[in-house]
């Protein structure tokens, strides 16, 4: 017989480890999915797991079962990655458009250097896709970003998507539209 | 049927419902029934499916088992930690450390002062480490004491069975240098034993520290409570599967209970290390040789691991095992 999530939380609220790793393990993968496709460096993915799981440890004693588990487990997953994006941004603030300073003081986009090169090779283009779609993911706000990666690489829907992040269907919308709009425009000149 | 007019937001709104896969069926039909009519809607649809093919580029390049058996074992030594959290004022006193060594000559010896301070207040206000200080000029130590203070412990060194007494000494350094002498069967000993095998860096040292106590195990010499969680905790937890082989040697040597039964179920299912899921498999079908029946818990883990298991033999012993064939 599986237990379900809320037998093996009441257990693990008395202080039950293996139930506490029941629950791990039923649904880390999903939280390390959307940390890795918000991210995409291995420590970051592991630092948000650890601080989404100790969260949960430390708050699993006041969880009232007003939600499932699951959509409060992902929230707390979207909350960690969205402070962490914030926390990190300077650190990773290179964006497609960012300039590009040289000695000469003079500074182009980095967008018009490849918009210039229409020799370039598409090959050596397509290897590199996926760092300038990287590049231009970044760019994106947190909850733009948040919103993109939970429907497009997790494959939740817009309806969960609201749940964990705590706002109307709508609002998630608006953020998918503005956030294609931005990588469509940011990618303009390498999808061709 | 006429085919429906749109306005250029709804066009594109609907557009982008369709690449996310929330569109109705009914939906679909009207966009696609547009977008064959308008040149204009045909050339945005085919660049945003150019858009979404580059997307699927996108996959995150980590490798995720490895990142997931890290992060699992990462985190449980956190919880583990956390249980041991250091109090605040030991938080303040390393803050404080760190402060000073970062900051101009002025500010690192008002910083120094104020440490002083703190320190030699903490020595006098803080009962647990005024009293490991008061035993350690008296040559009396607490172990308890000095292991719930949260200090590091390190240079660890074993001598035992000098005399055959099955007694050890345990050397090691927190603020100074202590030993501590009793048998396996004693508590300290043990609390000491455990605390190297969860909380050391050194994975030379934990798998020695297993060994003895495995030997001892073989003596019917069988540390309890404490060792036994601390091997249960490693055997999940340690990064270094040496380490982790070592302690299921150890845990095989312990009479079967629950407990057993759910961390060679644990290794069994969770384990990245194929030689360590091998060995979780065959001690339980070593129970059966000793008559001990499979319980259910058991037999829907085997029954899983002849579905999902990559490694044929032990795809082959869970099905053997289900069909009740002695190996």
């Amino acid at each position: 017989m599986i237990v379900n999530d809320s037998e093996l939380v009441k257990k693990a609220q008395q202080g039950d480890m293996h139930s506490f790793e029941e629950l791990l393990h039923r649904h880390d993968k999903t939280v390390l999915n959307i940390a890795a496709s918000f991210r995409y460096s291995e420590e970051d993915a592991r630092d948000i797991y650890q601080e989404v799981f100790m969260r949960v440890y430390r708050g699993l004693k006041k969880f009232r079962f007003d939600s499932e588990f699951s959509t409060w487990l992902y929230r707390i997953t979207t909350n960690v990655c969205i402070s962490f994006h914030r926390k990190m941004k300077k650190h990773y603030a290179d964006s497609l458009d960012r300039e590009i300073s040289y000695d000469g003081d003079e500074s182009i986009r980095f967008s018009d250097t490849v918009k210039s090169d229409d020799s370039t090779d598409a090959k050596a283009v397509g290897s590199d896709l996926s760092s300038h779609i990287n590049f231009a993911l970044n760019k994106l706000p947190p909850q733009q970003k948040m919103a993109f990666t939970l429907k497009y690489m997790n494959g939740f829907k817009i309806r969960e998507i609201a749940e964990m992040m705590e706002c109307n269907e709508g609002t998630v919308k608006r953020y998918l539209f503005t956030a294609v709009n931005k990588m469509r425009n940011n990618l303009k000149y390498i999808i061709k | 049927m006429p085919v429906h007019i749109m306005e250029k937001k709804e066009f594109e709104e609907m557009l982008q419902l369709y690449f996310a896969g929330e569109l109705s069926e009914r939906e679909e039909i009207i966009l696609m029934e547009y977008i064959d009519n308008s040149p204009d809607a045909g050339a945005e649809f085919e660049e945003m499916k150019k858009l979404f093919a580059a997307l699927d580029n996108m996959k995150p390049a980590i490798d995720f088992d490895t990142v997931l058996s890290q992060s699992r074992a990462g985190l449980m030594r956190s919880i583990r930690q956390e249980k041991l959290k250091p109090g605040i004022f030991e938080s303040l006193l390393d803050n404080l450390k760190h402060f000073q060594l970062s900051g101009y000559k002025l500010a690192a010896s008002s910083a120094f002062t104020l440490a002083l301070g703190l320190v030699i207040g903490y020595f006098i206000f803080n009962p647990s480490l005024s009293r490991i200080a008061e035993n350690s000029r008296s040559d009396v130590i607490s172990v308890d004491e000095i292991l719930a203070s949260g200090l590091n412990i390190g240079n660890i060194r074993y001598s035992d069975d000098l005399n055959g007494d099955n007694r050890i000494t345990v050397a090691f350094e927190t603020v100074k240098p202590y030993s501590y002498t009793g048998t396996y069967g004693d508590e300290a000993i043990q609390r000491l034993l455990a605390a190297v095998i969860t909380r050391s860096d050194n994975p030379g040292l934990k798998i020695q520290t297993v060994n003895k106590l495995s030997k001892k195990v073989d003596e019917n010499i069988i540390p309890d409570r404490a060792i036994k969680a601390a091997l249960i905790t490693s055997l999940k937890t340690d990064d270094n599967a040496g380490v982790r082989m070592a302690a299921f040697e150890a845990l095989k040597k312990y009479p079967y209970d629950e407990e057993l039964r759910d961390t060679y179920l644990y290794v069994l299912s969770h384990d990245d290390n194929s030689g360590l899921r091998v060995s979780a498999i065959n001690a339980l079908a070593g129970l059966r040789f000793e008559g001990i029946e499979l319980d259910q818990k058991v037999k829907r883990e085997l029954k899983q691991k002849t579905e999902v298991e990559r490694n044929q033999f032990i795809k082959n012993v869970a099905e053997s095992l289900l069909r009740g064939e002695e190996l």
